[in-house]
């Protein structure tokens, strides 16, 4: 038997015009756990899935078995016995929770027949191996987040696996079930199967591998023994440069009251959330996927609607019930999911920025004001420095960082005094990051009040002047920046 | 790339696709001309040309807006027939015998008025199903087909409706100084005013955007289940204004009349390049497919062959399939092209 | 355990459906009488299996996250080209060579209708709209219009071919024609395809969600097609059904039954997102548009009414699962702790 189970040769990837990955090598051993990391959009996901066949690169090759390939297809993948615990589950919302967890079995054994019995027996089996109690004939759209990544990772755990792939895998895990799950890891190396690890916990990633490859805008900047690495030099070869933890201080001189909340609670998202907002604060919100941060966030901006509690802006209790009453109070939201949520991606980048203020910019008859929309168009692009040579291009022609600061642009044209971010810079790149960053902080200076999701601790605790952390529907602490550290937060939180 | 290049060539791309369809409809109107063109390129034949599509026609323009939005309607038809139902009824029962000139103009506007408020509500009907239900639009305008034609079934047990006043005949039969067909101007109204909507005003630039992606117009703070609402409504409207039409060419009202022309204008759309999924659709496009159509139709009837009519519906078929298969694959040339520029 | 048995049962829409479909019986027995009999329940029978069998053909595709609106004209062109073929070759054998010649020009449809969905990434609604021209012009223009009512002999004596008869007290025989047992068959193949193969379990999967279905190694594309292609052989099949019991081949006959067949689906329960429906569910939602086509004039309801009442049962009938699904996603999801 050959060392080697997979080797990835100088693989070349692009996107409309976007290159994902650039001459990419990579070796993985027979029960080597590797971990793969680096920020978020540095192509990690792409190389995933261009090893699970999902996506064929433009150029290089792929190694398995000692077999080559050049269009890996995603059954050979599989046949190869590649699993792949993918970052949005991948799961079947219309199946049941037996046939989700079995399906990848039924498919890597070439089965052509469905025995109900035995697929009940295995979705059981691999349920028992990580120690989940779970009714296998609910169907997955009813079940939770944490729920469904478990049904992912359980369904990956195939009797004749050898490389298990884990594209963050604990997003929405409990410590409890993160450290289960890393035991699994640890079992599964005895056994000689292979795991790749990416995440962007660096604790988790350091605890169970044995190697690392860092990528950096779609290439390997680093590769080697995970004991060759500490803590800076992780952070180094990922971003770059030697990060500055300079933290945020507001400088607003009228630091009143413009939102308060208490206790706020929705039915099966949250409960009894209780915080103050003032002007010129950043206030950051950190928690697991599935914590109710997201939901907390929307019923702020009148997507889902609270069940009790109050809210109070400027010190008027006010009833946020949709959308139009938040943008009546000057409320704005950036969302979580940038391309479904709040992109109009077939759309020139003029019309992005204008879709939240079309009536604003009309004269008589109904008519468009184009020379006002064209104004407003030109000031946040100059504000929020969009690099387009035109304002009539798509927008899907823009960078992640650029397509980010466009959906900020489209509430900054609202003249928002409460602009809420969920996740602002997930898929953005590092430098596009921090100059977001930099805009948050400079918006917060001049007296906006700012509320920021997010799981990615640094983030909010460099740009964030207040810290709160929401778990299991629930905030359960909140800081100023300078009470708590990140290793503290990081702890709090799973 | 500097900034006059890419906005010349966005420019360019924009109008390519409606260039192309230009030229298709010359190309057509040409060829068809040449089986018969005695026949064909006579002043007789455009005004009868002009008599026939207008119906069809403000149908097509009416099924883009839903289909802007992402969305369909399949109950256009049976909008026509119920709100021309209403009309009927109202000019039949109500008009005295022997009633003035000036009564029966009267009476037949209100019968319009009526009409119009019939297909209003019918389409917003639609509307409020859509938003508040979630019901997909497909089922939703499937069901009001049947809905609306029951109730015009109901209404007329199933009777064609007939007897109205001269004036009226003539707003489907007459001409404007003896040339232009009155259904013409009625189909030119329909499609500057929706023109001028689309591109003009906020609410036509929201409908792209709801078609182009509707979880983010919400998002956005646009009120997506009130203006979709409103969409509806707009073509329950074009509805009522091509059933009324019909009913004036061919003096009868009828409950199931018509029931093909419901794929017929979604196909006219679709060649239109209209987007099935939303986000795009013109009304020049949508004109010059119905002029298309209308060259085929009259050249293929030139040939005077028997169930000539039948073979209409084979080309139009090949037609829709050729456009969206070179709309798939210029698409995908460009996106080939993207990447190699970079 | 029990309990949530049935628990689950009562989240299913097949389970308020047939409550509806029972309600609805009893309803009309009540007020007439003559309605709980065993002829009028094989009137029903009878008068469903055509829109039975191609209902069952949608049924999958709208699984598969799909429609088709060619259903109709699939049919029509597989009855009418076939009884013409035999009919004009002075054909006088068995009937079979009748179903599998229907068959193959539905499979033929079908394909086509597969292959431009998924090489051109065209929406199904407007591929089937453009090979719904295609093929109703083929089939006029050139194949022939006018009907044929001198079927071939075995048409003819299949059309007299009865499993049962019942006369009832006034004298009038109900009979459930042997073309019943062509839908038992389709009944049964597709519920075992859609139950027990993994063809069947790809179908659901694709409708679900089609990124998904790629990443575990579904050929997407395949199962695409041969969902087309295999119900465009049960339109073949459902379009022969129909010459055999009119015992007449007219080429516009099927004209418009898309929608109709479209609409007992989505009532049996299928959503036209994909991924959801059951057979079980689909003959559900014949057999109550059957009941309102047929018996509605039993309770003194005017046919006239036919037309609205079944325009109501879609429109209520598909907003209440699409509400139930609007419902679902609404909810947040999340564990509260405490």
């Amino acid at each position: 038997m050959p060392d080697v189970f997979l080797r990835v040769n100088n693989i070349y990837k692009s996107f409309a015009g976007v290159k994902a990955l650039r001459n990419v090598n990579m070796t993985l051993n027979y029960g080597e756990a590797r971990c793969l990391v680096g920020e978020n959009g540095c192509g990690k996901s792409t190389l995933i899935k261009v090893i699970s066949g999902v996506y064929k690169p433009d150029s290089g090759t792929i190694e398995l078995n000692g077999k080559t390939y050049e269009k890996l297809e995603p059954m050979e993948s599989i046949e190869n016995g590649i699993q792949v615990i993918y970052q949005d589950f991948s799961v079947f919302p219309n199946l049941t929770v037996a046939e989700n967890i079995a399906m990848n079995t039924l498919r890597a054994e070439k089965a052509k027949l469905v025995n109900w019995k035995t697929i009940r027996r295995t979705a059981q089996e691999a349920l028992d191996r990580i120690g989940v109690k779970m009714d296998l004939e609910t169907n997955i759209e009813k079940l939770s987040v944490a729920d469904r990544q478990l049904i992912a990772i359980c369904r990956s755990l195939l009797n004749d696996v050898k490389l298990i792939i884990m594209d963050e895998p604990t997003t929405a895990l409990t410590k409890k079930e993160v450290n289960s799950l890393l035991n699994i890891i640890r079992n599964l190396k005895k056994d000689g199967i292979s795991t790749i690890f990416v995440s962007h916990k660096l604790d988790e990633v350091m605890e169970v591998s044995d190697t690392v490859t860092i990528m950096r805008n779609g290439e390997v900047v680093a590769d080697g023994e995970v004991k060759d690495f500490d803590m800076s030099k992780f952070v180094y070869y990922m971003t770059g440069r030697e990060v500055t933890t300079e933290k945020f201080v507001p400088t607003y001189e009228d630091q009143s009251e413009l939102l308060r909340v208490e206790n706020l609670s929705a039915k099966g998202g949250f409960k009894d959330i209780s915080f103050t907002l003032n002007k010129g604060d950043v206030f950051g919100i950190t928690g697991l996927l599935g914590s109710g941060r997201s939901e907390l966030a929307q019923t702020l901006f009148g997507y889902y609607r609270a069940t009790a509690g109050n809210i109070y802006i400027n010190g008027v209790k006010t009833e946020i019930k949709n959308i139009t009453d938040a943008m009546d109070e000057h409320i704005g939201y950036v969302p979580e999911d940038r391309l479904t949520q709040g992109l109009f991606l077939s759309q020139p980048i003029k019309i992005n920025l204008l879709a939240s203020v079309l009536d604003v910019y009309t004269k008589k008859m109904q008519l468009m004001d184009k020379e006002g929309q064209q104004e407003a168009v030109d000031k946040q692009v100059h504000d929020l420095a969009i690099k387009t040579p035109d304002v009539d291009n798509l927008v899907s022609t823009l960078s992640g960082g650029n397509q980010q600061r466009v959906v900020l642009g489209k509430w900054l044209a609202t003249l928002p005094q409460i602009l809420i971010l969920n996740c602002p810079t997930v898929g953005v790149d590092i430098g596009s990051k921090e100059e977001i960053h930099n805009i948050i902080k400079k918006l917060a200076n001049a007296g906006m009040g700012i509320i920021i999701i997010s799981d990615d601790v640094p983030e909010v605790m460099n740009t964030c002047n207040k810290v709160a952390v929401m778990k299991k529907g629930r905030l359960i602490n909140t800081y100023t920046h300078d009470e708590v550290t990140e290793e503290q937060l990081s702890s709090e939180l799973s | 790339m500097n900034k006059d290049q890419t906005l010349k060539s966005k420019k360019t791309n924009l109008n390519s696709n409606l260039l192309g369809l230009f030229i298709f409809m010359v190309a057509v109107f040409i060829v068809m001309g040449l089986i018969k063109p005695q026949t064909y390129f006579s002043a007789a034949n455009f005004q009868s040309m002009c008599f026939q599509f207008p119906e069809i026609g403000i149908l097509a323009i009416g099924v883009m807006l839903p289909m802007i939005t992402g969305g369909i309607d399949l109950s256009m038809v049976g909008i026509s027939n119920l709100s021309a139902i209403v009309a009927a009824l109202f000019m039949i029962h109500v008009i005295p015998e022997g009633a003035s000139e000036g009564t029966q103009v009267v009476m037949v506007i209100t019968a319009f008025a009526l009409a119009i408020v019939v297909g209003i509500a019918c389409g917003f009907f639609n509307g409020l199903i859509v938003t508040k239900f979630g019901t997909p639009p497909m089922i939703v305008t499937l069901g009001g087909q049947y809905l609306f034609m029951g109730i015009a079934i109901i209404l007329t047990e199933g009777k064609p409706q007939l007897g109205f006043p001269e004036f009226f005949q003539e707003l489907g039969n007459g001409t404007i100084g003896g040339a232009i067909p009155i259904p013409l101007v009625f189909f030119i109204i329909v499609a500057v005013i929706t023109y001028y909507i689309l591109q003009k005003t906020p609410y036509g630039l929201k409908l792209y955007l709801i078609g182009a992606n509707q979880k983010a117009s919400r998002y956005s703070g646009l009120k997506v289940d009130s203006l979709l609402r409103k969409t509806y409504g707009a073509a329950g409207l074009m509805s009522a204004i091509a059933g009324f039409i019909l009913i004036a060419r061919t003096n009868q009202a009828n409950a199931d009349y018509g029931t093909s022309y419901t794929l017929q204008s979604i196909m006219i759309a679709v060649l239109g390049g209209t987007n099935p999924n939303g986000g795009a659709g013109t009304v020049s496009g949508v004109v010059m497919a119905v002029l298309t159509m209308q060259f085929i139709s009259t050249g293929i009837n030139t040939m005077g062959l028997s169930n000539v009519n039948f073979l209409r519906q084979l080309v139009w078929g090949v037609a829709l399939i050729a456009v969206m298969a070179i709309n798939y694959f210029s698409a995908a040339r460009k996106a080939k092209k993207a990447l190699q520029s970079t | 355990m029990e309990k949530s048995k049935w628990k689950r049962l009562t989240e299913k829409n097949e389970f308020y459906l047939f409550f509806t479909v029972v309600a609805l019986i009893v309803i009309i027995s009540v007020i007439n009488p003559a309605f709980a009999t065993v002829s009028s329940v094989i009137d029903i029978l009878r008068a469903g299996i055509e829109l039975a069998i191609f209902a069952i053909g949608m049924f999958m595709i709208i699984v598969l996250g799909g429609i088709d609106v060619s259903c109709a004209s699939i049919g029509m062109f597989a009855m009418f080209t076939t009884t013409k073929i035999f009919y004009e070759a002075g054909y006088t054998g068995p009937l079979f060579p009748f179903y599998l010649v229907a068959a193959l020009f539905g499979l033929m449809w079908g394909l086509a209708n597969g292959v431009i969905i998924t090489s051109l990434k065209i929406p199904p609604m407007i591929a089937t709209l453009a090979t719904n021209g295609i093929m109703t012009g083929l089939l006029l223009f050139f194949i022939g219009s006018r009907e044929i009512s001198d079927v071939p002999h075995a048409i003819r004596v299949e059309n007299k071919n009865f499993l049962l008869t019942v006369t009832n007290e006034y004298g009038i025989s109900s009979s459930l024609p042997a073309t019943f047992l062509v839908l038992v068959g389709i009944v049964v193949v597709v519920y075992l395809l859609m139950r027990f193969t993994m063809l069947g379990r790809n179908i659901y999967a694709v409708g679900g969600d089609e990124t998904s279905a790629a990443r575990a190694g579904i050929n997407v594309k395949f199962t695409k097609i041969f969902t087309y292609a295999f119900a465009g052989i049960i339109f073949g099949i459902g379009g022969m059904v129909h010459t055999i019991m009119m015992a007449n081949s007219n080429p516009v006959d099927l004209t418009g039954n898309e929608m109709i067949t479209i609409a007992a689906v989505v009532i049996g329960g299928a959503r036209l997102t994909g991924g959801h429906g059951s057979i079980f569910g689909t003959l559900l939602g014949v057999f109550l548009v059957t009941i309102i086509n047929n018996s509605l004039i039993l309770i003194g309801i005017p046919s006239f009414w036919q037309r609205f009442v079944t325009g109501l049962v879609i429109v209520v009938g598909a907003s209440i699962s699409a509400y139930q699904a609007l419902r679902t996603q609404k909810q947040m999801n999340i564990e509260i702790a405490g």
